[in-house]
């Protein structure tokens, strides 16, 4: 049973810089399946981060309609959590009261609390930060930050996850090690993933599919079946031959689009 | 593990060399600390031997002459109850400056339209030099506490309405969209958000004004 869990449907969406209309996306449509791992590419400025924003409810589609679980998107989508490239914990809390957070409000707040205990701790746990609970955010390195904000988004048991360039600001080895855990994290979790990345390795590593879109306006020009087997090896993942094929033909596709991205500006 | 292409781990140094640049940086701190009470030893040494001498001890008093009037001060009580009147202005203007710096700040910056019809006249009385309303204020309030309390406030409060206002508008909209997805109401992001990113901002606006209000409430 492969149901949509979001659907774009003849999407567009118009920006303004001062009285000039931007055509950020073109006519956009997508089905992203429940329980996948979707990976979207293409140059910056193309529309990406656009897509994750009406996702999760935050910006209205010019045209179109956005569903999820069939229902038309409209208001903050609460069932899916949103990860940004900055952390944004906040750094007057502790790791245990940053990820308590969501928990503090919306239909969560009127869980017992003997469960919202039982769950920080669980999800502290599992993205490895025990130990750590009560240490502010300055006192953490970046990768532990970044754990603790994946820790924070599942809390709240989201169905979605929306990832934009999450591991953007991040040096390489540290990069590869978080990709690996948010890997295990998500296999086997049921939960649909959709991110947003400029880096073409971490997409096929990581991703079911990947979709590369084109520069303003914003459409999808390819869209690839990433058969990798699970559970995957982020460290071995990009030495397959498979791999390889992969990456040619979308970074083909890819840079097509950045050429064209470039006339445009 | 063996390895193919010939890693092989090297063994850490066990003790660590020392720079004399360590050494060196000590010695100069001790310096740098000598020299200090040298010069405030020597000026005080030479305004003590220079009143009277070089100068009218009239005008310029010397240090021992104030250490007596001091000590005078403080064994018959002058001196305390000065200090506890200029105390008592200090604590009630800076409470008062603070709180309406705090509250109105959290307003403005949470209500974009109240702050855009506001800001040329916030801008306007802040480049008003706070002496000039002296004057005013005497005549409204007399030259007693209130008066003092008043201007201490008013001294007080453009620092910290700036800062916390700054605070309001430095909170990242991208943190504020990844919360309203977890559910957070208005109220919610005003008051697990905005506050306490004001409040930290209020800190620092403390620091700003806190000699102020010495200044003013001495006054």
């Amino acid at each position: 049973m492969m149901l949509p869990i979001v659907e774009f449907q003849d999407v567009s969406k118009v920006f303004f810089k001062g009285a000039t209309p931007i055509q950020a996306l073109g006519r956009l449509n997508l089905e992203v399946r429940e329980g996948e791992l979707l990976a979207v590419v293409g140059p910056s400025g193309c529309g990406k981060s656009t897509l994750l924003n009406m996702t999760a409810g935050l910006m209205e589609p010019g045209t179109g309609a956005i569903r999820y679980k069939g229902q038309v998107v409209a208001g903050a989508n609460t069932e899916v959590a949103y990860l940004t490239q900055k952390d944004n914990l906040l750094p007057w809390r502790t790791v245990e009261q940053n990820v308590r957070l969501p928990l503090e409000m919306g239909d969560h707040r009127f869980l017992p609390e003997k469960e919202k205990g039982a769950r920080v701790a669980r999800y502290i746990g599992m993205v490895g930060l025990a130990g750590f609970e009560h240490h502010y955010p300055k006192e953490l390195s970046g990768g532990m930050r970044k754990r603790a904000q994946l820790a924070r988004s599942l809390v709240y048991e989201p169905d979605t996850l929306l990832m934009d360039e999450p591991f953007g600001a991040l040096d390489a080895q540290l990069k590869l090690m978080l990709q690996a855990e948010l890997l295990k994290t998500w296999e086997g979790s049921g939960k649909t993933l959709i991110l947003v990345t400029h880096d073409l390795t971490e997409a096929i590593s990581l991703a079911d599919r990947v979709i590369v879109m084109s520069g303003r306006p914003g459409k999808i020009t390819a869209i690839a079946d990433i058969n990798l087997p699970r559970p995957r090896d982020v460290f071995q993942i990009r030495f397959q031959p498979q791999f390889g094929t992969y990456f040619e033909e979308l970074w083909a596709a890819l840079r097509t689009n950045m050429a064209e991205g470039e006339e445009i500006h | 593990m063996t390895s193919i292409i010939g890693i092989r781990p090297m063994q850490a140094e066990e003790s660590p060399l020392i720079d004399p640049a360590i050494a060196r940086r000590q010695r100069e701190n001790r310096l740098v600390l000598t020299l200090r009470i040298l010069l405030a030893v020597s000026s005080l040494g030479l305004w003590e031997w220079g009143s009277g001498r070089w100068f009218s001890d009239f005008w310029v008093s010397s240090p021992s002459h104030i250490l007596h009037a001091l000590w005078a001060m403080l064994a018959d009580g002058r001196l305390m109850s000065a200090v506890s009147a200029t105390v008592a202005v200090a604590i009630t203007g800076f409470l008062a400056g603070v709180i309406l710096g705090a509250a109105l700040g959290i307003l403005l910056g949470l209500s974009p339209v109240i702050a855009r019809v506001l800001d040329p006249y916030l801008v306007g009385m802040y480049s008003l030099p706070r002496v000039a309303l002296v004057p005013l204020f005497v005549l409204w309030l007399g030259i007693g506490f209130e008066m003092k309390v008043a201007f201490t406030a008013l001294l007080v409060f453009f620092p910290i309405f700036m800062n916390t206002l700054s605070g309001i508008r430095s909170v990242d909209a991208d943190l504020i969209d990844v919360i309203k997805v977890m559910g957070a109401s208005r109220w919610n992001t005003v008051a697990k958000v905005f506050i306490p990113s004001a409040l930290s901002w209020v800190f620092a606006g403390l620091r700003i004004s806190a000699p102020f209000v010495l200044i003013s409430a001495e006054s």
